[in-house]
């Protein structure tokens, strides 16, 4: 998933949810590589910190600016994520619990935040919100815009 | 699940919010709470065509959000990037 302010759109937030992995940043020769900061979504199971592992390689690759960790589906004594954090070097902006709230919500095909607005997923995800738009505001703010137009991308 | 909620909550920030679905199995407008009938109209803006996928040469971003943009719940603009069309294409 990635977060970035598209500077041709003017201060416009745009969210890519990607594929696990990243192949296609290869798409349109790997244009999603502009983006000012790429969130690793990643569960505390073996085969999602495998493919975690490839993402952060790949976005070292690219040299993306900014690299975090969002762990999902955690329980609180989960710290596989944390070693892996640790090993990657890597920050944890938001920890998504385990939420049985998420998984009534999907079941019944709606979207959680109209299923269940006051549930633990989503009040760590509006945290998450919060910090990216701490994060970001310097990217989208006028003084932002002018940089960015002074070097536009290719 | 994660990018779908935060895109919403972003536009109920206040922010102006395009959220681009680049799953080539895409789930993104019905996790933002897209009908599945509704959802299935969205045209991918990736031309799939010569079986490999580019973007639409020249076209900016603003053009591309106003021939394939979505609006969605909370004023979120969905986009789909991509979608396998029949078996073999992808």
């Amino acid at each position: 998933m990635i977060h970035t302010a598209e500077n041709d759109l003017g201060e416009v937030v745009v969210i890519a949810d990607m594929e696990a992995g990243l192949e296609h940043l290869s798409w349109a020769g790997g244009t999603l590589r502009h983006v000012d900061m790429l969130l690793i979504v990643a569960e505390p199971y073996v085969k999602s910190l495998v493919t975690a592992t490839r993402t952060c390689a790949l976005a070292a690759q690219l040299s993306i600016p900014r690299v975090a960790l969002v762990a999902n589906r955690v329980n609180s004594d989960d710290n596989d994520i944390e070693a892996f954090a640790a090993a990657e070097d890597l920050e944890i902006i938001a920890r998504i619990p385990e939420d049985g709230d998420v998984r009534r919500a999907e079941r019944a095909g709606r979207c959680v935040l109209d299923h269940a607005p006051e549930s633990a997923a989503i009040r760590e995800i509006d945290k998450l919100g919060r910090e990216l738009e701490a994060r970001l505001r310097p990217l989208t703010g006028e003084d932002g815009l002018t940089r960015a137009r002074a070097a536009p991308h290719a | 699940m994660i990018a779908a909620n935060l895109a919403r909550i972003m536009a109920r920030r206040g922010h102006l919010v395009v959220a681009v679905d680049c799953d080539s199995d895409p789930n993104l407008a019905l996790s933002a709470g897209v009908p599945p009938r509704v959802a299935e109209r969205m045209r991918p803006f990736l031309d799939q065509s010569g079986g490999k996928m580019t973007f639409p040469r020249g076209v900016p971003a603003p053009e591309l959000i106003r021939d394939y943009g979505f609006a969605g719940p909370d004023n979120v603009t969905l986009l789909l990037a991509a979608q396998v069309e029949h078996a073999g294409a992808g």
